[in-house]
């Protein structure tokens, strides 16, 4: 019979374009089998400083506000505010695709080249030992894996006072420098470490894909800072690079506007993977001799059970619990906005009260400049003239700390197929709010928001973007020493198959409260180099 | 086509009526040399065959050079408002005009006058308008005179422009004389075009002819269709002649750039005997109706509302008069995002800008999700999201003390603003308008 390809990948995201480039790199044919949808043209940012757009482009209302004027929040603060009009097609959905049923739960995916990699804030710190293993990995097995996934992507970052709790990585790019409110506030910190330390709260600088050195064809950042709205020349590491580098090898095909259903396994020792055409619903099977599905964590839970037809099977679900802490800075009132930064995370912050990481609380800081005034106005209940007047004389002091919490499965909180009246099926989210994790989760914030102000970053609201707006999911199929349905092996093979591989955040047992994605490209190499030993 | 292309001078090319004539020669194949007075022209880019000259109809030599190869000549440039160099550049041109004509053999001109040449007792405008008429009239040359009644159009700096703006923002308009003037309103594109008529339709040199707007009308009258047209109910305050020319002259002497002058006054005083048929057999003249000009003008009573709307909120949020790119950009996008029907407190602040700044005030703090604070969110956004207002947008912050008197100042004046709503919010139907 004929064969595709070696390998076929499912999905373009950071899982999937790691995974692809360990196993062209290692000679074996990938195709790459993906929804794939881009930014129509025209939507994406001009190359240029932040100050220097505002001043004088005239189309600068099409990026900022999007030409269907989507970027103008009049609703409630949903699920990725930061995702902005350029990037709006990263969440948008392709043609014939069935959903997600989920009540009171963000449970958004992407379908886009690069998927949710294509507008994410590169946060990328490793995980410690001990959170590897409670993922599930083996650390000695990811560390080199780690290396190599930085060394491709390029980690700007360092070692500080919070290396203790991040990972080692050796191969790191010196810092991007801060901005004006970072440097204070680290200052401040600086002064007042042995009394945060006694509350167990760390500041140090995050670790980001982001270059600040040029990586190959790529350039360091240019402090722009544009980062909510472009790409600053390919300086942050986007999926997209990757695939378009992949192209050029004769080992890869990319193949867009292919929505996967499913895939099964034949006697003659291939998986044929089924999928439908975005363009006109045509049905195509492609066969291979290995599967790495990738297609995000949801995606890739509903493929997998729709292959086993497991209607009703409950599968766990993690999902990082997001909070916002807008602040005021106050030491930086009356001062003005630097003009040459970035507009990532700028700082993190942790507060680990039980000093065994069991209970960690970890925060970005934004500064807020660059979003605009506007998006703020909807928050104040004060006239308009007069919350415009106050927010621009707040806004180069006003900053913004992205909260994150780790999370374990819970009894309750799953994911399953649904049948549908039509016949077909629809991935349902189940996730509800329980009271007492809320509770125990107010207190460890407590802590961070007494160093906010210790700091002198003002809070002036927690900002509860709903459950499940993190976009950080996994945990359906995770990895498990036992045989069991419905887990992965500790090369990453789905249970019960002999070549389909899961390589997105599905494998993870629990999610720290740190990003998982830089992980999850270690683990999308690591897993990619093992289908190479046993495909042979 | 065999022809060569033909090429005419259009004196006064910069002018309320000249940019029209321009387009309309260009878009009929002539080459055009548009001579204006100052450099900053308007944009004829998208005219095919137009060349800028700059120069003074009062300079013999400037006129000469710029006539001298063409196959005919328009004349527009004028002092219309009794400048002291009305006498050189309305009759002074006028004859440099012949002469160069001469000279250079060009024997096709046509002479753009006006009704005020006509009057009884003229002012300076009329009295030069009609020796620059006597002027061409003696040169032996091909001259066509045409006399339009009250042009309007879009962006007039004269009388109409004068009255719309009146309407616009005084309560009461005020109205020279008994507000029985008649006049025939002529739309600026329908002169535009029968000026070229006229200079392509051969058989009407040596005539003089009276362009005039379908309708007769008195001055009241008119107003009240510009009232109606923008949406306003304005009562007209009539100062009687003997007052009102006095009072011109003073306020001349004292403000020399006034908006009104003398001869405004004794232009929409008198009445002339306004004689549309020669025009309509000679030249087919089919001018619009007033209605319809007037509504080509103002546009539709629902987008006047929209503009209404668009006005009040940029206003309101930066004191600003929003650019039509940014008005219609606003239009575009809450018509889109919020439907064609305004909520009722919408439709209030629509009539009544003023009551914008204390409704919005209350609804910020009892309903923030309001329609109302919805189209400000929106209005805040796109006036953002350009360079125009980029300035004050990132404007640096003021220092600390600056900015702790600004907070305190900016608290009192929102209580006293949401309080002042909260007593307004009883007068407004039913104001609890939702957003999305
Ligand atoms: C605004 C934002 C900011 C973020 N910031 C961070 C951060 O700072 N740090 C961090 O660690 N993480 C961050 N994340 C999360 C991060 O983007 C995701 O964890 C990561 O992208 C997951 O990668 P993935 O490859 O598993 O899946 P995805 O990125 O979701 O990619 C899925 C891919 O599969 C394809 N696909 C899906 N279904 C199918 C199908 N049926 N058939 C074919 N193809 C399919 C899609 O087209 C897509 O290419 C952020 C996310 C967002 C949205």
């Amino acid at each position: 019979m004929n064969v595709d390809a070696d390998v076929i990948v499912v999905g373009s995201g950071p899982a999937g374009a790691q995974a692809a480039e360990t196993l062209v790199e290692q000679g074996c044919r990938v195709l790459m089998l993906d929804t794939g949808t881009t930014a129509a043209p025209g939507t994406a940012a001009p190359r240029g400083a932040f100050l220097d757009l505002r001043r004088h482009d005239r189309a600068q209302h099409r990026y900022f506000l999007g030409d269907d004027f989507s970027g103008v929040p009049l609703a409630r603060l949903g699920a990725a505010p930061q995702v902005t009009p350029p990037r709006r097609h990263v969440l948008q959905l392709a043609a014939g695709y069935a959903g997600i049923l989920a009540e009171d739960f963000a449970a958004l995916e992407s379908h886009a080249l690069g998927g949710l990699g294509a507008a994410w804030g590169a946060v990328s710190f490793p995980f410690t030992d001990g959170e590897l293993r409670q993922a599930g990995f083996t650390p000695v097995e990811l560390r080199p894996a780690y290396e190599r996934v930085a060394r491709r992507i390029g980690i700007s970052g360092s070692h500080d006072d919070t290396a203790a709790w991040v990972g080692p990585l050796e191969s790191l790019q010196p810092p991007l420098p801060l901005d004006h409110n970072a440097s204070a506030l680290l200052a401040a910190y600086t002064r007042q470490r042995s009394a945060l330390h006694r509350r167990r709260v760390r500041v140090g600088l995050p670790m980001l894909a982001a270059l600040s050195q040029p990586l190959d064809e790529r350039p360091a950042h240019d402090l722009a800072d544009m980062d909510f709205w472009g790409d600053s020349g390919g300086s942050v590491y986007r999926p997209e690079l990757t695939v378009r580098r992949l192209q050029r090898h004769d080992g890869f095909r990319y193949a867009p506007g292919w929505l996967v259903t499913r895939f099964a396994e034949s006697s003659d020792r291939l998986v044929s993977v089924t999928a439908r055409a975005v363009a006109d619903g045509e049905e195509r099977t492609f066969s291979a001799r290995q599967v790495f599905l990738a297609a995000g964590a949801l995606g890739t839970t509903r493929i997998v059970l729709e292959s086993f037809r497991e209607i009703a099977r409950e599968v766990p679900l993690v999902c990082n619990a997001h909070l916002y802490v807008p602040c005021v800075h106050l030491r930086q009132l009356g001062r003005p906005h630097i003009e040459r930064c970035h507009s990532l995370a700028q700082l993190t912050m942790l507060h680990d009260p039980t000093g065994d990481s069991s209970a960690l609380v970890q925060a970005q800081m934004y500064s807020y400049r660059s979003l605009l005034l506007f998006r703020l106005l909807k928050e104040s209940p004060l006239p308009a003239r007069d919350s415009l007047w106050i927010m621009r004389a707040l806004a180069p002091a006003f900053v913004i700390w992205a909260l994150e919490e780790e999370d374990r499965p819970a009894a309750g909180r799953f994911c399953r197929l649904a049948p549908r009246a039509d016949g077909g099926t629809v991935l349902e989210v189940v996730a509800p709010d329980s009271p007492d994790v809320e509770a125990r989760k107010r207190d460890r914030q407590g802590a961070l928001l007494w160093a906010m102000r210790r700091l002198g970053a003002w809070p002036i609201r927690r900002v509860h973007s709903g459950p499940g707006s993190s976009l950080h999911y996994g945990g359906q199929f995770p990895i498990s020493g036992r045989d069991e349905p419905f887990t992965t092996d500790t090369a990453g093979r789905l249970h019960g198959t002999r070549q389909v591989f899961i390589g997105d955040g599905s494998a993870f047992r629990y999610l720290p409260a740190k990003g998982l994605t830089f992980t999850l490209m270690a683990n999308a190499d690591r897993v990619a180099c093992g289908m190479v030993r046993c495909g042979r | 086509m065999g022809t060569p292309t033909r090429e005419a001078l259009v004196t006064g090319a910069a002018g309320f009526i000249g940019r029209r004539v321009v387009s309309e020669l260009s878009r009929r194949g002539w080459r055009v040399r548009a001579f204006i007075h100052h450099a900053d022209a308007p944009d004829f880019s998208a005219c095919e065959g137009v060349v800028m000259l700059v120069g003074d109809v009062r300079d013999p030599a400037a006129v000469s050079a710029a006539l001298a190869g063409t196959d005919a000549a328009i004349s527009l440039a004028a002092c219309k408002m009794d400048e002291p160099e009305s006498e050189a550049t309305n009759v002074g041109g006028a004859r440099h005009l012949v002469d160069a004509a001469r000279a250079a053999g060009v024997t096709r001109i046509i002479n753009v006058s006006t009704q005020s040449a006509k009057l009884p007792r003229p002012g300076v405008y009329g009295r030069t308008k009609r020796a620059a008429d006597e002027a061409f009239a003696a040169s032996g040359l091909v001259v066509t005179t045409l006399r339009p009644s009250l042009v309007y159009g879009a962006d007039d700096p004269g009388v109409f422009g004068t009255v719309q703006r009146f309407v616009d923002r005084l309560p009461v308009v005020p109205v020279c004389g008994d507000g029985r003037w008649l006049s025939a309103p002529v739309h600026v594109e329908d002169v535009a075009r029968v000026i070229v008529d006229c200079l392509e339709t051969p058989s009407t040199v040596g005539n003089t002819y009276d362009i005039a707007g379908p309708d007769l009308l008195p001055f009241d009258a008119l107003i009240d269709q510009i009232a109606a047209h923008l949406g306003r109910r304005r009562p007209t305050f009539h100062l009687p002649l003997a007052l009102a020319l006095p009072a011109v002259r003073i306020l001349r002497t004292l403000w020399p750039r006034a908006p009104i002058s003398v001869s405004n006054v004794l232009g929409s005083t008198q009445d002339t005997a306004i004689d549309p048929a020669p025009a309509l057999r000679d030249l087919a003249f089919a001018p619009r109706p007033l209605a319809r000009g007037l509504h080509e003008v103002f546009g539709s009573a629902s987008d006047r509302a929209w503009h209404a709307e668009a006005r009040a909120l940029a206003h309101h949020l930066l004191h600003v008069e929003p650019s039509p790119e940014l008005r219609d950009r606003y239009i575009e996008a809450a018509r889109h995002l919020f439907g064609e029907t305004p909520g009722p407190a919408t439709d209030f602040v629509r009539r009544h800008p003023w009551s914008l700044r204390w409704l919005e005030a209350a609804q910020g703090l009892m309903r923030p999700r309001c329609g109302l604070r919805q189209r400000l969110l929106l209005m805040a956004a796109i006036l953002e999201a350009t360079p125009e207002h980029a300035a004050w947008f990132l404007q640096p912050p003021p220092t600390r003390m600056r900015l702790f008197a600004g907070l305190a100042w900016r608290a009192c004046a929102s209580a006293a603003k949401i309080l002042g709503g909260m007593a307004l919010l009883p007068f407004v139907p039913r104001a609890d308008e939702r957003g999305r």
